[in-house]
């Protein structure tokens, strides 16, 4: 109903220059996340590692967004997302450099744990896009943002090997992911001087509650901490992988240390969680218009969980799939073939949003869901025997609904709660780092074909738990013929 | 009883009624004197004057000694009543009602000077004013207010008497016995079955607290204690008029949170409207700005008027605090009238959702004209200030402080500077009545609002006035008075480290007493700044003889160039001049 306009040319105006300038950022910073990918080969073979060892890698590099999502929304509620930003880029541009001169497989996997950090970059532009954009168009600016910022992975799988060839040499690589690395740092710097937390003469205004997310009954309060157990869980996993009994790179007492980090980190949370709750659950009446049902933030949890986590556990070992399922294809082509999959970003993530908003939630989530379980069921069949465009083209399948599902969830965020759409949205965005680094462990047990496969089954079940999602309360307002408007009363 | 004359009912109000309910029972009756000189009232309104105003309850004892005892306490009493109703909403109720009490002792005692007889009009007052879950107590006399709560019974106020032997006393306060009174002011909060009694001398000095207490304990119907009470004075004795009001607080006025809600709440806020939409029969022209709070449209009335739209934005649908503040900015500006201040227009339909409507004034806002113009003509700069000054002067009229001047909120029509947003006026008689929803701390712009609302100081006008004069600066030179880092001061310490950037680095037209009279008004220490805006704009207009010449600098600061030139020269000559020595030599 709403004609949402936004000319992305017009760079007259000062929102859509802060757009292009947010988007870009990010873009570097998924560009910095995913520089390891396509370059697999040239890595192990620089360091003789395992298969084992490096998926490894490709797990750690997921696994420390999860608790830094949290950290980095502390950081920009405080000093406001400018700075921060910034400071990312800057941060994320060293690491980069430290990951591309390891010496050692340890040190090559510390920095990519730390690198992990800039995977929570999104959290920050979500804000500063939000600041600067009217209720009319602050959706598509935000689908903008986040689709055009996510191809930055097809980016670095499409350019990166050609890089590391043009330098040559058996260090290549690391001239290639250090360019990135002064790519970031620079920006950090033309972002900095360039960017502002809320257009002159705007205040930005500190959001009132942060913490755990407000629920409204007793049994929603009890869902909602069963809800943040999978993200300790699977971090608890991960340490067990990295254990003696797992790659080794943490010692046994280290291990031990970290199950209990992550019971105490459980404890805070889940007493932040009560605070937050305290007079919900001490029986205060809890007014009418205020209630809300958490199930509904649940499905989009798991919602995101499948399209986010598979994309970033599939972009990770795309290019590599390629290049060892296609006897003599190179390694620059691997790597291009493997960006078809983010490629879909461009259109798709926006274009998940208007269809949500146009056929119904509960629909359109489903069909997306459906689409990219038959897509990931047919990705688990390629082989070597099949012509590569018929690969190419089921890759292109199932990243377009993928990444439309992941415009349906953040279409439908704000309309659960709007007052908590900030906590909502963060809660979805971890999820899709839990089923990242659930899906990547998985691969490290599975060959590529299963791990399609796994994923499939893990969307059919989604697709049945995205039934319980309920219609939000439907539109206020109706247009007539001749343009006057329609109150339709709400209850 | 009386009803106030002016019980004017404000919709967007609303939301703010409080349940307060008091019942009550009054008796004045002469007794054993010839004339009844006491006078009793109440006014009990109803809609939006219960919120602002109250409930107000008074009693006044004619002093007996004056002839016009009667004319005086009538006078009082009616005064206040009808007088006190009809000050502006948004002042505060002790504001309000001193004032009302000073105009009326000023008139009853030139009443007194000018009287043939040579008789004084003086008259005790005490009055009780209801008003959300507080009462305010106003008290010039030897009138009482007691309160009864939970079985004790206290006097409340305390007589101005002054003994002057065992047998005699005189009032030693009264209202008409001098041109300046000092009136005892109280406010309290309120709880459920208080019971408030007022009195005059010809009840309470001959029913002692005692059986005071005991009769309020066992009766529970008022008309009836009244009555009893009557009577028992006049069995002890009393030679005196006999007057007094009982209050019961039934229910106390503070809506809870989700009462204030569901009222609020049931305009619900108008879709995103696009060009030729028409809601309430209000086409939309043009959009004319859209932010992440609210939008504003450029709207056709069916009789071809244009006016502005201010709808609030869907991110906000349920955030209480930002709704309250929606509705209080469309109210602040119904209330204002000054060709400086931008006016609120009651729509003709009733509203169907939630928006407000003001004049439209086309023309551009100081943002384009600072950043097409700046810097501006001192003149034209002046003159700006001026009509600015006058908008925000009525804005602090009315006890209402606008907290977010900003070149964006000031449009440049054609009576001159304009200014157009209430979004975070701070109103005193508001602030004061029970509101449980808390509002967010941070308002304003951080560039134009003055350092106190950041560190956390004590504001008022004089922020205001800080505010003005940033702007003026920004007319002048087209920078900021502190330079970037005022924007990231967070802390006094912080702000004192800031030093003024004289506006004539900028722009070297602007006179030295002009830029005195900025940076006094720029202070970061309100206390330091003008007290009030006329001082301010006397001084941006006209020179203040104290401030002729430029400070008093060092030499080298105001000419370093020149200084270092003469000390190259001077060394240049000392060197020749040895040179010259030498080789005479």
């Amino acid at each position: 109903m709403n004609s949402q306009n936004l000319n992305l040319l017009d760079i007259t105006k000062a929102n859509i220059r802060l757009l292009h300038l947010t988007w870009f950022a990010f873009f570097l910073t998924f560009v910095v996340w995913f520089s390891h990918a396509p370059l697999k080969p040239l890595i192990m073979e620089a360091f003789g590692m395992s298969i084992a060892q490096w998926k490894a890698l490709l797990i750690l590099n997921v696994a420390l967004t999860i608790p830094a999502r949290i950290v980095i929304g502390i950081l920009v509620d405080k000093f406001g997302p400018r700075i921060v930003y910034s400071l990312l880029l800057a941060a994320g541009g060293l690491m980069c450099l430290a990951f591309a001169s390891a010496q050692t497989y340890e040190q090559l996997a510390l920095f990519r744990f730390l690198l992990g950090f800039v995977g929570a970059g999104f959290v920050i532009g979500i804000r500063l896009v939000g600041e600067w954009f009217p209720a009319r168009n602050v959706g598509l600016a935000e689908g903008v943002y986040g689709g055009w910022g996510n191809f930055g992975s097809a980016a670095a799988a499409f350019t990166l090997p050609t890089i590391a060839l043009m330098f040559g040499g058996e260090d290549g690589w690391r001239y290639a992911i250090g360019t990135t690395g002064l790519m970031a740092m620079a920006y950090s710097v033309v972002f900095y001087l360039r960017a502002r937390n809320t257009p002159k003469g705007s205040t930005y205004f500190k959001p009132k509650k942060t913490g755990g997310l407000e629920v409204t009954s007793k049994r929603d309060f009890y869902f909602y901490l069963a809800m943040n157990l999978p993200m300790y869980i699977i971090l608890a996993v991960l340490a067990w992988k990295l254990s003696p009994s797992g790659v080794g790179l943490l010692s046994q007492t280290m291990t031990y240390v970290m199950y209990g980090v992550l019971l105490l980190l459980c404890v805070y949370q889940f007493s932040q969680i009560y605070k937050v709750n305290k007079e919900m659950l001490a029986g205060a009446e809890v007014p009418e218009h205020d209630k809300y049902k958490f199930k509904q933030v649940a499905i989009l949890d798991w919602a995101y969980f499948v399209t986010f986590g598979s994309e970033l556990a599939v972009v990770s070992m795309l290019p590599a799939f390629f290049l060892e399922t296609f006897e003599g294809m190179s390694l620059a082509a691997a790597g291009a073939l493997g960006a078809a999959y983010a490629f879909m970003n461009l259109v798709a993530r926006p274009g998940g949003g208007y269809i949500s908003d146009k056929f119904g939630r509960r629909l359109s989530m489903s069909i997306f869901i459906i689409g990219l379980t038959i897509g990931y069921f047919t990705l688990s069949q390629v082989t070597g025997s099949w012509p590569i465009w018929m690969a190419v083209a089921a890759v292109m399948f199932c990243s377009f609904f993928v990444q439309a599902g992941e415009g349906a969830v953040f279409a439908m965020v704000p309309l659960v709660k709007r007052r908590m759409t900030g906590q909502i949205a963060g809660m979805a965005g971890a999820f899709g780092n839990v089923g990242a680094v659930t899906f990547l462990t998985i691969y490290s047990f599975v060959d590529a074909g299963t791990f399609f496969m796994l994923i499939g089954c893990a969307a059919l079940l989604i697709f049945l738990i995205v039934q319980f999602l309920e219609e939000p309360a439907g539109h206020m307002h109706e247009l007539n013929e001749d343009g006057t408007l329609t109150q339709i009363e709400l209850t | 009883m009386m009803s106030p004359n002016n019980n004017s009912k404000s919709a967007p109000m609303e939301h703010l009624q409080p349940s307060l309910s008091v019942s009550f029972a009054q008796l004045s009756e002469a007794g054993r004197k010839s004339e009844n000189q006491d006078t009793v009232g109440a006014c009990f309104p109803e809609g939006a004057a219960l919120a602002t105003k109250g409930i107000a309850v008074a009693i006044a004892d004619g002093v007996s000694s004056s002839q016009s005892a009667k004319q005086a306490s009538q006078t009082a009493i009616t005064g206040f009543l009808n007088d006190y109703y009809a000050t502006p909403d948004t002042w505060r109720t002790g504001q309000s009602a001193n004032r009302v009490i000073q105009s009326l002792n000023r008139y009853l005692w030139s009443q007194g000077q000018n009287s043939v007889r040579q008789e004084g009009f003086l008259t005790t007052l005490s009055l009780l004013i209801f008003k959300g879950d507080k009462m305010f107590v106003f008290h010039v006399g030897d009138s009482r207010i007691y309160r009864y709560r939970q079985g004790s019974l206290e006097q409340i106020t305390r007589d101005h008497n002054q003994r002057i032997d065992h047998k005699t006393t005189y009032l030693s306060r009264a209202m008409g016995a001098d041109l300046s009174l000092e009136v005892d002011m109280q406010s309290h909060e309120i709880e459920r079955g208080d019971i408030y009694l007022l009195s005059t001398d010809g009840l309470h000095d001959f029913i002692d607290h005692r059986s005071l207490t005991s009769h309020i304990e066992k009766t529970t119907d008022l008309e009836e204690l009244t009555q009893q009470l009557y009577s028992k004075a006049l069995a002890n004795g009393s030679e005196d008029n006999i007057s007094v009001q009982i209050a019961r607080v039934d229910d106390v006025g503070t809506p809870s949170e989700s009462d204030a809600i569901t009222v609020l709440s049931r305009l619900p806020f108008p879709p995103i409207l696009d060009v030729g939409q028409t809601l309430d029969g209000l086409t939309v022209e043009k959009i004319l700005h859209e932010s992440e709070r609210s939008q504003v449209y450029l709207v056709k009335r069916d009789d071809d008027t244009r006016l502005v739209m201010k709808t609030p934005s869907p991110n906000y649908v349920d955030d209480a605090a930002f709704i309250e503040r929606f509705v209080r900015e469309s109210w602040i500006g119904s209330r204002l009238n000054n060709r400086q201040v931008v006016r609120v227009v009651e729509p003709k339909q009733t509203r169907s959702c939630l928006y407000y409507l003001t004049e439209y004034i086309p023309g551009p806002t100081l943002t384009q004209l600072i950043n097409e113009r700046a810097p501006f003509a001192v003149a034209d700069a002046t003159e700006l200030a001026e009509q600015l000054v006058t908008g925000v002067r009525a804005l602090h009229r009315r006890d209402t402080l606008h907290q977010d001047l900003k070149p964006d909120n000031i449009v440049m029509g054609r009576q001159g500077a304009c200014l157009i947003d209430f979004g975070s006026c701070w109103v005193a008689g508001i602030e004061e009545m029970a509101s449980p929803i808390a509002g967010d701390k941070i308002l304003g712009t951080l560039d134009y609002s003055a350092p106190e609302y950041r560190y956390g100081g004590p504001t008022g006008p004089r922020s205001d006035q800080f505010s003005l004069a940033v702007l003026v600066y920004e007319m002048l030179t087209g920078k900021h008075p502190y330079g970037d880092g005022y924007g990231k001061a967070m802390s006094l310490a912080q702000f004192q480290k800031l030093t003024y950037r004289s506006a004539l680095q900028f722009n070297p037209l602007v006179p030295v007493w002009m830029d005195r009279a900025l940076e006094k008004s720029l202070y970061i220490q309100p206390a330091q700044r003008y007290e009030a805006l006329s001082e301010w704009l006397r001084d941006i207009k006209r020179p203040n003889p104290n401030w002729l010449t430029a400070k008093h600098k060092p030499l080298i600061e105001r000419h370093p160039e020149r200084v270092w030139k003469v000390l190259a020269i001077a060394g240049w000559a000392v060197a020749i001049g040895l040179l010259v020595f030498v080789a005479t030599r």
